[in-house]
């Protein structure tokens, strides 16, 4: 247990440019406090394959932050997002390694929550579930 | 119509940093560099350093030296600064005292606190042994480790350091200057093994059973060679000196003779002879076959050595040793004259008949030249060795002819200097990544530099000569009762007046300036190595400095440039970063014709067009494509691609974002 409680976890997030989580328009990468943001156009570029890559990669959890359905700023981008994120998640289960290391926001903006309450939970999901046992160190 | 559709598209495209995938991308130090730079086997960037010395900007300025140079304390001693050979101010007066501004900066460190290096994070499961923990050896696994690679280097002899604590003594170069940067280069994780000899306590296959998937051999050349003259293996009192001065640093500080003959001309054997003086001898004789012309020894150190007291008897050569009882009396030699230049480009000596005479002497130490001791090499390994027993390797990857074999420094070059050992290291630990990673060696590789003619002209008319600062030195009296070391630092004064003797030459002025103030960051200094093999040339765009530098002010050199620049054509632009819109593409080889895309667009930017055969490729209309995305993550076959969003970029983003948040975990720690 003493492992655990000074156990960071690598949280990688992925954002579409639009629904303005990342607020610099130039950098690619955000650092905040938690987790690390990755903007792309829109979320419709996640795959799983892509999901998959950032797990084997070493992160410990992954999120996905898209536009509401029916909001995406190309109308169709996020529906896939939804769909291959459900297609991740129950891979991850699959492999043994616990889908819940992958959250999907595609209702962010329609509800109260902020942006940190969602990460602190998350965060603490991570942390209970430990660190991703493909990372090599 | 298309064309203004796609100003359209642009217009609405995202402003995103591409560093890596601009082509616009202009590196400085790379095009155009100065004479000292090119001049310096491992690249060090000379007048950036120098110039950051005059801004006393003393951190920055070894940071600067660290980047191409592990070992600047080291350097800033015994280097033979072949950048003060291709000084431009030596056209003035006399070059700029670049070795002892380095060991100032150097020594700066080492009096206000060193920065203590942390631990690099391991990143890649493979391990690379290096054999020999000399400058090449120590080199390489800097490099290496700081790429993410375990490192383990194995020392024959119980002190690290190779040459530097073998063959070089104590007055030229303290041993806590060595302890210190190698401790530097320890305390980032490298895994040092003294008294550990390859080939015995470990066998050279056993390295590669242990799991180490490349090894470097920078094994050095330790072994003297023979004199070849009578009487050589019949007396007692010869000593190698190589065997001499490594006896010597590891601790037998006992008096060789009374009298010693030394046979050389070369570093080593000036080292000999001063380590001897200060053993105790009180005859010291330097024998050498040519005038002091053709003397390979820095001139400062023969300077210093006759001061000591050091005897110099050029045109001479040994001819027989001369012993009685069994141990040696003294040395038959044979006067020498000057003849035609030989293939080295000296000339050669050539002796006088019935000019014989005889030096007596107690000791005679020969230091001609020495050959790497490969007898370690077992015989399964079909190295291909030279005639002088060194390693062939490849000129560019330093390679050997077995694969996962590396050799460089001494081992490669036969004696030759700690700068070129630093090099051989750099490149070995380039290939041995792209070995592991299964890159080509060779692939993007320049070959070395070479200075070329600058589109402006440095005027050195009218510079005003400005002498150079003589090295302070221990006075005499203080010198010979011990080690202690001879050549002293440069104070903040004299290091500051000697740096503003750089006439900063090049196009380039090389201060740094840029980089941080590029907001768009179209200005690198260096351009990363690892999109090397990802890139084409970078453009021969060449940034330049609105006004001659030489016109402007000191303060303002560093701050007025880098404003406008000119390329190939000399129009002037304004940098502007330029990016091609963020479409996709189909790679029309991977397209099976599902027709998954044509669903999912809604732009109907894609169709199926066949192909002629019954098959059907899709396309992308280009002026119709918004750059989403979508289509990409659902095509089935990975047919097709988004211009800049490519999955590796994406995976380079996401290693950044992993790594880059281990070292701030650390830094809190």
């Amino acid at each position: 247990m003493n492992q655990r409680s000074d156990f960071q976890p690598k949280i990688i997030a992925f954002a579409c440019h639009w629904c303005g989580i990342g607020r610099n328009e130039i950098n690619p990468v955000e650092e905040f406090p938690k987790f690390k943001l990755i903007k792309l156009l829109c979320t419709g570029r996640i795959s799983s394959a892509l999901l998959l890559k950032t797990f084997e990669k070493g992160a410990d959890g992954v999120v996905v932050f898209g536009c509401p359905e029916g909001k995406c700023h190309y109308n169709f981008g996020n529906k896939n997002a939804i769909k291959e994120c459900k297609l991740s998640q129950s891979m991850l289960d699959l492999l043994g390694m616990n889908g819940k290391r992958l959250r999907s926001e595609f209702d962010f903006f329609d509800q109260d929550g902020g942006l940190d309450e969602i990460m602190d939970e998350f965060v603490q999901n991570v942390k209970e579930l430990g660190p991703n046992p493909l990372r090599i160190d | 119509m298309i064309d203004a559709l796609r100003v359209a598209l642009q217009k609405e495209q995202i402003k995103l940093n591409f560093p890596e995938l601009s082509k616009e991308i202009h590196t400085l130090t790379r095009l155009e560099p100065s004479a000292c730079k090119v001049a310096c086997p491992a690249g060090v960037d000379v007048k950036a350093y120098v110039g950051l010395i005059i801004a006393r900007r003393f951190d920055e300025a070894l940071e600067v030296v660290k980047q191409t140079n592990p070992l600047p304390g080291i350097c800033g001693r015994v280097c033979t600064h072949p950048c003060e050979s291709e000084c431009n101010r030596r056209k003035v007066d006399e070059p700029v005292a670049i070795c002892a501004l380095k060991r100032f900066i150097a020594d700066w460190e080492l009096k206000n606190g060193t920065k203590k290096s942390r631990p690099v994070e391991r990143t890649k499961k493979e391990r690379v042994a290096i054999v020999g923990s000399g400058p090449a050896g120590l080199t390489c696994a800097n490099d290496l480790i700081r790429k993410g690679y375990g490192v383990t280097i194995f020392e024959a002899l119980p002190i690290p350091g190779g040459m530097l604590t073998a063959g070089i003594p104590p007055f030229r170069l303290p041993r806590e200057i060595i302890q210190t940067e190698i401790e530097a280069i320890t305390d980032l994780g490298v895994e040092l093994l003294t008294n550990t000899r390859v080939g015995e306590d470990i066998g050279l296959e056993e390295l590669l059973e242990k799991n180490y998937q490349a090894v470097f051999m920078a094994i050095g050349a330790h072994k003297g060679l023979k004199l070849g003259i009578p009487g050589e293996g019949e007396y007692q009192g010869i000593l190698d000196a190589v065997d001499f001065l490594r006896r010597v640093s590891t601790g037998d500080k006992t008096r060789p003779g009374r009298r010693a003959i030394i046979i050389g001309g070369g570093n080593s054997a000036i080292d000999a002879s001063r380590t001897a003086l200060r053993l105790g001898c009180e005859e010291i004789t330097i024998v050498y076959r040519r005038s002091r012309k053709e003397m390979p020894a820095a001139s400062a150190e023969i300077e210093e050595a006759e001061k000591e007291g050091v005897k110099l008897r050029y045109l001479t050569a040994p001819g027989r040793v001369l012993g009685k009882n069994g141990k040696v009396v003294g040395m038959e030699c044979i006067k020498m004259r000057l003849g035609e230049p030989d293939s080295s480009g000296r000339r050669r000596p050539i002796p006088l008949e019935g000019s014989e005479f005889t030096i007596e002497a107690d000791v005679i130490i020969p230091a001609i030249s020495q050959k790497p001791d490969i007898s370690f090499l077992p015989k399964k390994f079909e190295f291909r060795i030279s005639k002088w027993d060194t390693f062939e390797v490849d000129p560019v990857t330093f390679a050997t002819n077995i694969p996962g074999f590396f050799a460089g420094g001494d081992a490669v070059t036969g004696p030759s200097t700690v700068i070129d050992a630093i090099a051989h290291g750099h490149f070995a630990a380039r290939s041995i990544d792209r070995y592991i990673s299964h890159k080509d060696l060779k692939k993007g590789i320049d070959p070395a530099p070479k200075l070329s003619e600058w589109g402006f002209k440095l005027e050195i008319e009218g510079e005003k000569p400005i002498e150079r600062n003589p090295i302070p030195r221990l006075p005499l009296e203080q010198r010979l009762h011990g080690f202690e070391e001879v050549d002293l630092c440069f104070t903040e004064e004299m290091a500051v007046a000697e740096a503003k003797r750089c006439l900063r030459c090049g196009p380039c002025i090389e201060c740094r300036e840029c980089v941080p103030g590029c907001s768009k960051r179209l200005v690198m200094l260096h351009f990363p190595d690892e999109y090397d093999q990802d890139l084409e040339k970078i453009p021969e765009f060449i940034l330049r400095v609105p006004v001659d530098p030489k016109k402007l002010p000191w303060d303002e050199r560093s701050k007025k440039v880098l404003l406008s620049w000119i390329d190939e054509e000399e129009k002037k632009r304004e940098l502007s970063l330029t990016l091609e819109p963020i479409v996709c593409y189909v790679d029309r080889d991977l397209c099976r014709g599902c027709g998954d895309c044509v669903k999912i667009c809604e732009y109907n930017a894609v169709e199926l067009k066949p192909c002629g055969d019954g098959t059907f490729v899709s396309e992308i209309d280009q002026a119709l494509c918004k750059g989403c995305d979508t289509c990409l993550a659902a095509c089935p076959s990975g047919a097709i691609k988004a211009k800049h969003f490519t999955s590796q970029r994406i995976e380079k983003l996401i290693d950044s974002c992993l790594s880059k948040n281990e070292r701030k975990n650390e830094s809190k720690k």
